[in-house]
């Protein structure tokens, strides 16, 4: 027990000295903010639905400490702790018997949880920190002998994996796995697993009931089949799979090659190759190489801004395959104890140290631009403005503050990139009754613009600050101010109408 | 394999990740969770319609197709706006094939552009040396100001 409490105390103190306090885009949280107000406001986040991360962010968002955002990120933390939990259980479970099999799977957890990637997840509101403990669960679960656990509940742990995270259907194979004995199992108890993944899957329903409810958050509106199959099958994103070229998969494996050791320096890695080349087990062979190899690939072949992420289970793999390196060492100088002793206090020390060096670099405790980016933005946009925003980051931000924080009401946020969508328009029609929307197929910003000729118009992205091009009457002498200053770009697109930012900032404040 | 095999196998593997780890992860080029907004301009719609973003390119013969591209800073780079009026909104070259065919041309209208009578011009290339035009006919309402006219340089020119 005092291994494992020794896991909780120092993860628990690394992330409470660094966890985001508020809404934060580090660490590949871009997303965040969508997440956040869809779980606040019994909302649909983007595809694939993430029903199971939902559930479990709003119990957090219960806790009565921090602001709406720190408490969701809380929900990150407290699952890498857990996933490392699982991970020194599970090396336990499979070292049981065999020399330093504590400390060993002690150092693989904290290494783990240590990670700069791992440790950046568990600060942040993303689904990844839940993935990586869903992983480890599974696979913890998988393993364990039957009296300790049924076939059902096995599949049911799979199941609710995927209900957090799409991606995890590519373990499903695995089930077919008899662990203990490194086969396959009966049909029969195959079938009972595949019972419990459809069980753990029906989580999946509860987003038709969310959807129902028409909440501000309603991506694909899951109220209606077409809806609910797009949003569960990620359809929007099938094109990225596949998208990058050689080129940009080539460069990627060097990528990894500098993330790999960066999570664990080159002698870690030394330690996990070897580990895996120790290997004696077949099953734990066949698991860890099918679930590294899987989502390796996948990171490797998916073509999102962010699709790193998706190595989290592959630094959960190498962690595993370090625990059997260091095994195999200890079992090496096992008959010498001082030297035993020496090389657990070293690498204690060693793991020890390396904190401050990981800590600046996955430090979020103040990491403002997020938070001062929506307070900043709320502020300066005009009353009834309608905003067009695009990017992610810009996009959800604005819809944590609106959506879930309730702030600036008056204000139309409209996400360029998504009019498109006949749903899209549908939580237009609901979240802004006033907002004037043309009936067309082909929805444009510009038929917004030209329907509602009394709102001030503002962009929103990435590259730019607010723009508004637009003033009220008040104002119109600042406009004029405005008119020799050269044309703005947004987005690669030259803007037609007058330019009046910072000045008709000025004024607006 | 025994463990100097196992070992040695273990260090040129990092030894060649050590070598090969360079660069970082190729992502800026790809989308994210909310698919990005096109470029306007460079491409068109099923209906062959070119978004500006504030003004709208529609052919009104299915059978031609258009380009647009904006002229910078505005419409005086083409030539000087006539006396007493300026450029209120980015200038557009317009490019028609067949060079005959009519394009719908819609600027965003709002009121403050009704109060300074803007209208949608047309560059007189004939002339020497250029000169502005009001392209006739506008239809101004629904938030917007639209003529018909052929190719050539488009621009949105109104009381100061």
């Amino acid at each position: 027990m005092i291994f494992q409490l020794v896991i909780i105390f120092i993860l628990g103190l690394c992330y409470s000295f660094t966890i985001a306090p508020d809404l934060t885009w580090a660490h590949f949280s871009a997303d965040g903010g969508d997440l956040i107000a869809a779980a606040a406001t019994g909302g649909v986040p983007h595809p694939g639905g993430y029903p199971l991360y939902l559930i479990l962010a709003r119990f957090f968002q219960f806790i009565p400490v921090g602001t709406l955002a720190f408490r969701t990120n809380l929900l990150s933390a407290v699952c890498t702790i857990l996933a490392a939990l699982f991970l020194y259980g599970f090396l336990i479970h499979q070292l049981s018997g065999r020399t330093h099999a504590r400390f060993v799977s002690f150092f693989a957890a904290l290494a783990y949880g240590l990670a700069p990637f791992v440790w950046g997840q568990a600060l942040v509101t993303e689904v990844y920190a839940l993935h990586g403990l869903m992983m480890i669960a599974s696979v913890y679960f998988l393993s364990l002998d039957k009296p300790q656990i049924g076939e059902w509940t096995r599949g049911f742990i799979f199941g609710i994996a995927a209900a957090n995270h799409l991606t995890s259907i590519m373990i499903f194979p695995l089930i077919a796995l008899n662990f203990r004995e490194g086969k396959f199992v009966s049909t029969r108890v195959f079938l009972i697993r595949c019972a419990g993944i459809l069980s753990g899957l029906l989580l999946y329903l509860m987003l038709p009931l969310r959807a129902s409810f028409d909440p501000p958050v309603n991506w694909g509106d899951a109220s209606i089949v077409d809806g609910f199959v797009w949003l569960v099958s990620g359809q929007l994103y099938h094109d990225y799979f596949l998208s990058p070229t050689f080129a940009d998969i080539l460069q990627r494996m060097h990528a990894f090659a500098g993330l790999l050791l960066e999570q664990y320096t080159w002698p870690g890695v030394l330690l996990a190759i070897y580990g895996l080349f120790s290997l004696r087990s077949r099953h734990i062979l066949i698991v860890t190489l099918w679930m590294g190899t899987t989502f390796l690939l996948y990171a490797l072949l998916y073509g999102s801004t962010d699709s790193q992420v998706n190595l989290l289970p592959v630094w959960l793999i190498f962690a595993i395959w370090l625990g059997y390196g260091l095994q195999d060492v200890f079992k090496l100088i096992h008959n010498f104890s001082k030297i035993r002793l020496a090389a657990a206090c070293l690498l204690s020390v060693i793991l020890i140290l390396r904190i401050p060096f990981v800590f600046p670099s996955v430090d979020v405790s103040d990491e403002p631009s997020a938070q001062d980016f929506v307070d900043q933005s709320l502020a300066e946009i005009p009353r009834d403005a309608l905003v067009f925003v695009d990017g992610d980051e810009q996009i959800f931000s604005l819809w944590y503050a609106q959506f879930a924080l309730k702030r600036r009401l008056d204000v139309v946020l409209v996400a360029e990139g998504l009019l498109p969508y006949r749903w899209y328009i549908d939580n237009l029609h609901r979240n802004y009754p006033h907002l004037e929307i043309p009936e067309r197929e082909q929805l444009r910003a510009f038929d917004l613009v030209a329907a509602n000729p009394e709102r001030v118009v503002c962009y929103i992205s990435a590259d730019e600050p607010l723009l508004c091009l637009k003033a009220d009457s008040e104002s119109r002498n600042i406009i004029n101010e405005c008119h020799d200053i050269d044309t703005i770009y947004l987005h690669s697109k030259p803007l037609s109408f007058p330019y009046c930012g910072s000045l008709f900032q000025e004024e607006v404040n | 394999m025994n463990r100097i095999t196992r070992f040695s196998m273990a260090v040129l593997l990092v030894v060649i990740l050590a070598l090969t780890a360079s660069g970082v992860w190729a992502s800026q080029k790809f989308a994210g969770t909310v698919p990005t907004v096109p470029p306007s301009g460079g491409g068109t719609d099923p209906g062959g319609v070119v978004d500006m973003g504030t003004a709208l390119f529609t052919p009104v013969d299915s059978n031609s197709t258009i380009s647009v591209d904006r002229i910078s800073p505005d419409c005086t780079t083409a030539a000087p706006a006539p006396d007493g009026v300026v450029c209120l909104a980015d200038a557009f070259l317009l490019t028609v094939e067949p060079a005959t065919a009519v394009v719908k041309v819609c600027y965003a209208y709002p009121p403050e552009y009704a109060e300074k009578e803007a209208k949608i011009y047309k560059l007189n290339e004939e002339a020497n040396p250029h000169v502005w035009v009001e392209v006739p006919g506008a239809e101004i309402g629904d938030g917007t100001i639209c003529v018909t006219t052929t190719g050539g340089y488009i621009g949105l020119i109104g009381k100061p």
